[in-house]
């Protein structure tokens, strides 16, 4: 049965910079069992921290991206029909409990209502999962824990998480990280030269303040690693960033152009128009 | 009386001479000219993005053209730039696009309007040192700017054409002189040049503008020794993004800086400041009866509210009264021009409302606990089952059984700020808002669900007009579009009491859901209310009580510094704050879509 905990690992250890005291809060939380809740823009490093958080504290971590098609049994685990009859399979958060690995559920707020619904048992002092369909009452691994992530204000209005959901984790923001650091990460992860990860973040800075002036979400840190690994293969920079930072996010052509002449701004106008 | 008329004529010869000599080809219209109006929104974006604040943008008057008035100038902090701009060839070939002039002029402007705290100096100063120290404070932004966004550089250097060649007048040296400043590059070996280099490059803190003075003046005295006369009409700066500097001098004296264009809203709350609630009855009711016979509009049912007092924490009972009044007829062609303009919107919401429109009964499939089985989906499973595979457990459905039973009333602002033009557009407030009832209205009755268009102003707390251009139980016919066609904007903005109105006319529905939608301008105001806390509190405690109601109220603010009191009302997610009309139906067919999904 080891073998099934053993895939979720983490091996190697992810690069993550620590950006303030994230990483020893999470220690504290992971030390008293209490759920965390990872909140922040789209992009910015809230998976990376779990992954490296995860290696960190050497447990295995089991990854669910949550969608809106998700059932609490797509969590919890369902009775399979095979030739010779029903087989029970565990689902990732039973998987998670029973074998005390760290559950990170990704953007939560995508799954329905209902679905959030079943991690309460787990998340207060009980600590346990109730598997309706079997009748069993699985008790939490002491080496269980916890991890949402959440993206407040994310495209729907109507979308928001529960406040008997919310009350049961601690949160930490996360935010895209300061210049200085930033560009630091776009050099690590993508192996550009140091002014060409600067210029890519001062390109997101400005992006950023358009955040609710005609952009739904800024420029996040993965883009800017994007642009970052085209340019590492040639692409040359303005059509990278281009690419990889201006044609994602809009398609108002008001704003592309304003997006392009910020790109300009920092790598210089294009030779031909 | 000969004389006179050789004078007048003499003069009219020199104006129409003018216009077609001074104004320079690169702000004159033609093939390859670019216009204002089709780049306006991209620079403030830009500027946005640079900045992270809104600067207004709007064209030069064309008849300032003619009079030889084509540079770019700063007036009641917004940007006045020509309607157009030619692309320029340089003397090597190389193309200036229009546009990039115009980016080049509204980031120079809008680094004066952020650098240039305040006036350079109050002294009286002769023409010629005022123009070098305009000059010196022109470097000074720029190198501020220079320092976070270096490639700005060359966008400005490439309009700079100044060369040691240029030795005639005193223009001549003016902007190769302002070309050293900002361009290292760029070889110089005049002696007056060098040393302007010189006491610029040798200044460690460039963020004061106090160093402008100094090396202006200093630059000025050297300069006495060439004996080359300082003609203002003639002599001025070449690069085309340049502004006339008005700014930095006209900082100097405040008076003349409160000038005719102010915003209606300085004037109210020039009002606001000086009237007391004591002395305002008496002129109110005067007011009142001469309105009255004016517009001979016949004031229907008088409705008294309660408003809440944050100081006291009370709500005072019956303390407002709302008016209603009957709305005038417009032209019904405003509403059709409108419709005919926005096609291209309505078939988008049109069809996005079609994407949330279902109703009655759904089919949900493939679930492992449902009501029913989907016998497609178990005959498959058995297959799969008899043939040895991996069968589908998820056999089930489920009937759901949607029904669209939604009201909404629209509530419109109708103070007199909305008669201001928004920045960096062309149209008022009140023709956006027109159009988005309109664009709302032909959407919402399309679909067929309940739906009214009211809207409010207020003169003091006596008299809250309200206005009900379409009722929920009347068609959107003629009369409806007459009336949305005929809003008029005037008075201030007690929005407390239009909220409990609207709610008194939402709480009448059946409908399961109730939506308020409010579209403003600007923070609750009244000419009987001094600062905006109080009447802020009031609309809140207002929405609050919608909300226990059970109706949802959503605010559209078109203000861009609206987040702060549209947040404390409604709540940190039931407002948006729109700055372009086309992304708006959009949006608010969102909110209308969560409600009724």
């Amino acid at each position: 049965m080891s073998d099934v905990i053993s895939q979720y690992r983490v091996k190697t250890e992810p690069y993550y910079r620590m950006v303030s005291d994230e990483v020893a809060v999470y220690e504290a939380a992971y030390a008293a069992r209490m759920p965390m809740m990872l909140k922040g823009p789209t992009g910015c490093g809230k998976t990376r921290f779990v992954e490296y958080m995860a290696w960190r504290l050497k447990r295995p971590l089991i990854t669910v991206a949550c969608n809106e098609d998700m059932t609490a049994s797509d969590l919890v685990g369902r009775f399979l029909l095979d030739a010779h009859g029903t087989r029970w399979q565990d689902g990732p958060l039973a998987i998670a409990a029973r074998f005390g690995a760290i559950c990170y559920l990704d953007e939560v707020v995508e799954a329905r209502q209902d679905t959030t619904v079943v991690i309460h048992p787990l998340t207060d002092n009980r600590r346990v999962l109730p598997l309706e369909k079997t009748g069993e009452l699985v008790q939490a691994h002491p080496d269980f824990h916890l991890v949402i992530s959440y993206n407040p204000g994310y495209q729907s209005v109507m979308k928001d998480l529960k406040q008997s959901t919310k009350q049961r984790f601690g949160a930490l923001d996360f935010a895209y990280p300061e210049q200085a650091i930033e560009a630091e990460i776009v050099t690590h992860e993508t192996g550009v030269a140091k002014e060409d990860a600067q210029k890519l973040v001062s390109i997101a800075k400005m992006a950023r303040k358009l955040k609710g002036h005609g952009l739904d979400e800024g420029i996040s840190t993965r883009m800017l690693i994007y642009a970052g690994n085209l340019i590492i293969r040639g692409v040359e920079a303005r059509r990278a960033c281009r690419v990889a930072l201006v044609a994602p996010i809009t398609d108002d052509p008001d704003m592309r152009d304003a997006l392009d002449a910020a790109v300009a701004t920092f790598f210089g106008k294009p030779a031909s128009r | 009386m000969k004389s006179t008329l050789h004078r007048i004529r003499r003069g009219l010869q020199r104006y129409l001479g003018k216009t077609a000599e001074d104004v320079p080809l690169v702000v004159q219209r033609g093939d390859n000219s670019t216009s204002l109006l089709e780049v306006q929104r991209r620079l403030v974006i830009y500027l946005h993005a640079i900045w992270a604040r809104d600067f207004v943008i709007t064209p030069i008057d064309e008849d300032f053209l003619h009079h030889g008035k084509y540079q770019p100038y700063i007036e009641n902090n917004a940007i006045h730039l020509p309607g157009f701009y030619s692309d320029l060839t340089r003397h090597d070939g190389s193309r200036i696009t229009g546009l990039e002039i115009y980016r080049a002029a509204a980031v120079h402007a809008a680094a004066h309007l952020v650098y240039t705290q305040h006036p350079l100096t109050a002294k009286p100063l002769e023409k010629w040192p005022k123009m070098l120290i305009s000059v010196i404070e022109d470097a000074r932004i720029e190198a501020l700017l220079i320092r976070d966004f270096p490639l700005l550089k060359q966008l400005w250097c490439m309009q700079h054409t100044a060369t040691p060649m240029h030795n005639q007048s005193a223009g001549d040296y003016l902007n190769r002189l302002a070309r050293a400043l900002l361009d290292e590059t760029y070889q110089d070996e005049d002696s007056w040049i060098s040393q302007g280099r010189a006491l610029f490059n040798a200044v460690e803190n460039i963020e004061s503008s106090d160093i402008s003075i100094q090396i202006g003046l200093s630059l000025a005295a050297t300069f006495e020794n060439r004996k080359i006369k300082f003609n203002p009409r003639t002599d001025r700066l070449t690069a085309p993004y340049r502004d006339d500097n008005r700014y930095v001098w006209a900082m100097a004296t405040p008076e003349s800086r409160q000038p005719q264009e102010l915003p209606d809203c300085f004037f109210e709350s020039k009002l606001l400041q000086g009237n007391n609630e004591l002395t305002r009855p008496d002129e109110e009711t005067k007011q009142l009866a001469e309105d009255k016979t004016k517009h001979k509009t016949p004031a229907s049912d008088i409705y008294h509210y309660a408003e809440w007092d944050f100081k006291v924490q009370v709500e005072t009972q019956s303390w407002v009264t709302v008016r209603e009044k009957k709305p005038r007829p417009g032209a019904l062609e405003v509403v059709s021009s409108i419709v005919m303009q926005h096609q291209d919107l309505l078939v988008r919401m049109k069809n996005l409302l079609q994407t949330i429109r279902f109703c009655g009964v759904r089919r949900i499939r493939k679930l492992e606990e449902g009501d029913e089985i989907d016998i497609n989906a178990a005959i498959r499973a058995l297959i799969d089952i008899r043939s040895g595979v991996q069968p589908d457990t998820r056999i089930m459905m489920r009937q759901l059984r949607k029904t669209r039973d939604i009201s909404v009333l629209l509530l419109l602002d109708l103070s007199n700020s909305t008669n201001q033009k928004i920045a960096g557009q062309a149209h008022t407030v009140l023709e956006l808002t027109r159009q988005i009832s309109v664009l709302f209205a032909e959407v919402i009755a399309s679909v067929g669900d309940p739906f009214a268009i009211h809207g409010f102003c207020s003169k003091s707390r006596h008299n809250v007009e309200y206005v009900r251009f379409k009722d929920f139980d009347q068609p959107y016919d003629d009369l409806a579009k007459a009336r949305i066609a005929g809003m008029a904007g005037h008075n201030s903005t007690r929005m407390g009491a239009a909220i409990r109105h609207a709610t008194h006319y939402l709480n009448a529905q059946a409908s399961g859901k109730k939506l308020l939608m409010l579209i403003t301008d600007g923070a609750p105001s009244d000419i009987d209310v001094r600062g905006t806390n109080y009447l802020t509190f009031d609309a809140k405690m207002a929405v609050q009580d919608a909300g226990r109601r059970g109706i949802h109220t959503h605010c559209v603010s078109l203000d861009a510094n609206a987040d702060e009191y549209v947040s404390r009302i409604f709540g940190a997610r039931n407002y948006m704050v729109v700055d372009h009309i086309r992304c708006l139906p959009e949006k608010m067919l969102m909110i209308y879509a969560g409600l009724t999904v």
